[in-house]
This record gives structure tokens, C-alpha cells and sequence, in this order.
């Protein structure tokens, strides 16, 4: 197997971004590949994710990339898996690279969503959970993490303020975040007095709905070593998995089983233990999310997250910062693109680039990312080389 | 050999699911024959023990919450009906469902254990109700 490396990331401000989600893409591409050191031309396969592309009346995205790239002759496909589409894209990358097919890859991912109101965005979001079983029988995307979380806070306890304090720290991070949607700081009360969306779920409990791109170059570095102009992450590990699709089929309903099965996966393949990860980017587009994450990766005990969280064992300077990008929570969650703005995050931490949020001295560091419900989900470990 | 003698049969189509709630007032699923695990979600082999002799069966229509949340924020298809109650109800014959609860408006009205009891009804999606 050949080595992977991460050698340029680079990603847009999230928020309401004018313009269409094909010129995001193409710009942040550019910019990853610049920053990485290769040219447009060492590409090898161009690896698109846009779920809601058809929101734009826009599908088949990879052509009009690569030509607005000059390199119309290189392959493209598109990749989707919900909320995951971006890392699952750069698990395809990882994999052609490591299999020696190709020596380098653009994963890139966008959405467009702010043109979208907010009842025909929440339609489009159920497009992502089982729309004969569930969706057309009331869940909404909030409503089925909310029904995770109901189920979660009556087994083990979990409070509002746990949740809060997992929103209050993301907001923190993204406020030294340049590329975040959001970046003011909220407190303790701001979370608790915000309008409920799904009970238990609040307004700040919720990731907004985000325009972006992100946008990650992967080499193989017996071939580009000497081009690059970063400072590296290999790819240690890069595992997927998969859960029952619909949350009414699965046995328990305080865990996402995808996340534990590609978490263990990864850390095997990387040959690290948990306590070995520096800090981790995890998928929280709900606070329950996060805590979820943190308990089925295996970093806290199951019903525990939450107090950690509260304890602030999670933040920056804590004991295991997690989200120091500010999540999809705060730095925003443009569904496709948030796997690969995951990995924008390593690359700004492992350059020095991450200013206040920093995680001093981080060597490895772990981006998960879910599909949907859990429904699919992605785990990298990344090593500062 | 035809391609209808190898076809794979499921046992009921989304359609015909639909159908039985909606117009013939019962709520079908599949139980495994091997296994005798229950689901209403369509499937093709059991996601217990991976036997694909499944027998289409009628379900129970009365059960207990599971878990539940409320929505304030609904689809186009809800938006007459929000707030209302998403609930997982687990029927009394052991497979679990995906309802709503058009009377509960807050999470003062339903709690998880609650009994309640499906009602046919021309609105979208299956509606549950608690059994006072
Ligand atoms: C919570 C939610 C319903 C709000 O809907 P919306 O259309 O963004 O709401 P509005 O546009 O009316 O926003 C109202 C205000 O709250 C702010 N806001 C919206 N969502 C927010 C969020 N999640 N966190 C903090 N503030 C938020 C907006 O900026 C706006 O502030 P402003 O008036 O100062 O500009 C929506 O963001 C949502 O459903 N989020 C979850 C998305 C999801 O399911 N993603 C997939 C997960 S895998
Ligand atoms: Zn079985």
C-alpha cells in the first residue's frame, strides 16, 4: 500500500455565500491545489460531493470543475452520502492513491442551501433519513436527533446545560475562526433561552444551514514530496461503516453503531490508541451528536461526554479538545463540503495557522464524520508529518 | 430460466405498506421465519440473521413510546400539523414504527413508556394516540 498525505486543504467562509456552488468549488480547488504545491495538471481523479446539488438544478458537477481547473481530461465522479459525502469522497481518493492507481487527488465539497427557505431546506434535510418510513411519518432531521437525544437524557441523565456547554465551547472555537459561520461567542443563558426546534433541541443545540466548499489535495508522496509547500498530514487511517438505516430498527437508540465500528477500524489501521489522538474534528450537527461521537468512538464512557463536556475537558485547552474549528455547530455545516473543511481544520492546526484555537504541539489528530443518522460514517487519523 | 422465475419477491411493496394503512386499517411487516425478528420497514433479508425466508405479517397497532421529540420546525408535508410529537412506538408484538402524535404539542403531553394506539386516518403518514 502506498502512503497518503494530505498536502493542501483550503475552504470558503460558511455562511450565506452569494454566487453558485460550482464557483465555490472550483475556487477553494484552486486555492488547495496552490497552497499544496503540485499543479492542476498532477491530478489524477477529481472526487466531487453536492447532495443537494439539485437544489441548484445542478448534477454531474465533476466536468464543470475540472474544465474550469484546465484539466478537462481528468476523471470525475461524484460522491454522496449525506452529511459524510466529502470525507467519503477522500476515503475514494485515499484508497485509489493507496492502491496505486493514481498518485493525486481533488476531493472537493460544496452546498448551496441559503437560496432555500427554511421549510423547503428542512424538506430537502429529510431527503437524507428513510422518506417512506420515517420522514412521511413525521421526523424531521432535527427530529430524529432530538428522538436520540430524548432517549439519551432518560437513560443516562443527560442535562440541557451538558448539551449547552458542548454549544457554548464551539461557539468559542469559531470565534477565532475566520472561515466560521458563526463568530460571536454565546453564553450559558443565550443556549438555554433560544426557541425550541425539536424538543429537547434548541435553536443553539442545532448546526445552521450553511453555504460552502471545502476542498482537500491528496498525494502520494514517493511522487510530490519535494513540491509541497505545506507541512503535511498523512493519512494513517481512513475507515468507513455503516448502521442500520432507520432509527425505528435499531436496538439502541443512545448510540450510532457506525461511529464505534469506523472508530475501531481506524485506530487499528493506524496502529494508535485512544490516547494517542491530539484532538479531534467530530460531527456535531446537533450537540447530541457530539456527545454521541464521543461515546461510541470510545474516548468516554457511554452517558459521560456530556459531564466531560461540562467540565470543559473538551475545549481547547482541555484534557481532549474536541472541535477546535468550531463544528458544525458554529463553523457551520454545508453538508458536503463539512468532511473536507474537516480536514481544512488539521491542516490550519498542523501549519500553525489556527491562532487562538490552537492545539498546542498536536501530532494526530481524528476527523469523523456522519452520514445522515449514522446511516453511514467516516473515520481519518491524521499524523503531523 | 426467466428472469420472473429468479426474481426476488419481497414480501410487500412500499406501496402496498402504504396502502394497508392508509386504506385497509392495518399495519403490515415482515417477521423472520428463522429468527422470528419483526419489522416493518421493507427489506429483502433479515438484518438479525441474514435468512431470507421472511413471511408478511399483520402488526400489532398498539404499543409504547420508545422515544420521541417534538416538532416546531416541519416539513411541507407537516406544515398544517406542527407542533406535533415524532415517535418510535414499539407495538405490543415487538416491531417498532415510526409515528406521529398530531394532539401532543409539547413534551408535557407524551413521555417515553406512554402507552398509545394507532388510528387510521386520511392524513399523511401513520398517527398514533395516547391510550388514556
Ligand atoms: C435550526 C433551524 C431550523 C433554523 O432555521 P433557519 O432557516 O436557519 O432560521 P432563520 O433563518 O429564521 O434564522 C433565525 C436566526 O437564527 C440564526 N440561526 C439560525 N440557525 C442557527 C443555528 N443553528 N445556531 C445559531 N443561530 C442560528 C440565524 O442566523 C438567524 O439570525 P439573524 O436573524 O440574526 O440573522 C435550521 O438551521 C436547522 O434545521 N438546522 C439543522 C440543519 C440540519 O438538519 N442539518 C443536517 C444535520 S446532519
Ligand atoms: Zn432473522
Amino acid at each position: 500500500m502506498e502512503e497518503v498525505w494530505v498536502a493542501g486543504a483550503a475552504m470558503n467562509r460558511f455562511g450565506k455565500v452569494p454566487g453558485m456552488g460550482r464557483e465555490m468549488a472550483a475556487n477553494v480547488s484552486l486555492e488547495a491545489i496552490e497552497k499544496s504545491g503540485i499543479s492542476p495538471k498532477d491530478i489524477g481523479y477529481t472526487f466531487i460531493s453536492n447532495a443537494f446539488g439539485i437544489s441548484e438544478r445542478q448534477a454531474h458537477l465533476g466536468p464543470l470543475i475540472n474544465t474550469s481547473l484546465g484539466i478537462p481530461e481528468v476523471p470525475s465522479a461524484t460522491i454522496e452520502s449525506a452529511c459524510s459525502s466529502s470525507s467519503a469522497a477522500l476515503h475514494e481518493a485515499f484508497v485509489h492513491i493507496a492502491g496505486g492507481f493514481i498518485d493525486a487527488a481533488l476531493v472537493v465539497g460544496v452546498e448551496k442551501l441559503s437560496h432555500l427557505e427554511t421549510l423547503a431546506a428542512t424538506s430537502y434535510f429529510a431527503m437524507g433519513a428513510d422518506y417512506a418510513f420515517e420522514s412521511k411519518n413525521g421526523a424531521t432531521f432535527p427530529g430524529l436527533y432530538a428522538t436520540l437525544a430524548t432517549a439519551h437524557m432518560k437513560k443516562y441523565g443527560t442535562k440541557h446545560e451538558e448539551l449547552g456547554a458542548i454549544a457554548v465551547k464551539n461557539h468559542v472555537n469559531a470565534s477565532s475562526n475566520p472561515h466560521a459561520h458563526f463568530q460571536k461567542p454565546i453564553s450559558m443563558e443565550t443556549y438555554l433561552n433560544s426557541p425550541m426546534v425539536s424538543f429537547p433541541l434548541k435553536l443553539y443545540d442545532c448546526c445552521p444551514f450553511s453555504d460552502g466548499a471545502a476542498a482537500v489535495v491528496v498525494v502520494n508522496p514517493a511522487k510530490f514530496k519535494k513540491d509541497l509547500k505545506e507541512v503535511p498530514a498523512a493519512i494513517r487511517a481512513s475507515a468507513r461503516a455503516g448502521s442500520i438505516a432507520a432509527l425505528q430498527d435499531r436496538t439502541d437508540l443512545t448510540a450510532i453503531p457506525a461511529s464505534r465500528l469506523a472508530a475501531d477500524k481506524a485506530l487499528h489501521q493506524a496502529k494508535v490508541e485512544h490516547k494517542d489522538i491530539d484532538f479531534m474534528e467530530v460531527h456535531d450537527c446537533f450537540t447530541i451528536a457530539e456527545v454521541l461521537a464521543m461515546e461510541d468512538m470510545g474516548f468516554f464512557a457511554k452517558g459521560t461526554a456530556g459531564k466531560a463536556a461540562a467540565e470543559g475537558q473538551t475545549r481547547v485547552d482541555g484534557k481532549l479538545p474536541v472541535n477546535p474549528s468550531g463544528g458544525l455547530k458554529a463553523k457551520g455545516h454545508p453538508v458536503s463540503a463539512t468532511g473536507a473543511a474537516q480536514i481544512v481544520e488539521v491542516m490550519e492546526q498542523f501549519n500553525g495557522r489556527a491562532g487562538k484555537r490552537e492545539v498546542k504541539g498536536a501530532e494526530y489528530a481524528l476527523a469523523h464524520n456522519v452520514g445522515a443518522t449514522g446511516g453511514s460514517c467516516s473515520v481519518h487519523i491524521l499524523q503531523r508529518v | 430460466m426467466t428472469m420472473s422465475e429468479t426474481a426476488v419477491k419481497p414480501q410487500y411493496t412500499i406501496n402496498e405498506f402504504e396502502h394497508a394503512y392508509q386504506e385497509d386499517g392495518k399495519i403490515i411487516g415482515q417477521e423472520c421465519t428463522s429468527c422470528h425478528h419483526r419489522m416493518a420497514t421493507q427489506i429483502l433479508v433479515c438484518v438479525k440473521c441474514g435468512s431470507s425466508k421472511l413471511a408478511s405479517v399483520q402488526l400489532a397497532t398498539e404499543g409504547v413510546v420508545r422515544s420521541f421529540s417534538i416538532q416546531n420546525v416541519p416539513s411541507d408535508e407537516f406544515i398544517n400539523d406542527a407542533p406535533y410529537a415524532y415517535a418510535l412506538v414499539q407495538l405490543s408484538d415487538g416491531a417498532v414504527v415510526s409515528g406521529w402524535l398530531p394532539e401532543a404539542k409539547s413534551e408535557k403531553d407524551i413521555e417515553i413508556g406512554d402507552k398509545v394506539q394507532w388510528k387510521k386516518s386520511y392524513k399523511v403518514g401513520m398517527i398514533f394516540e395516547k391510550v388514556k
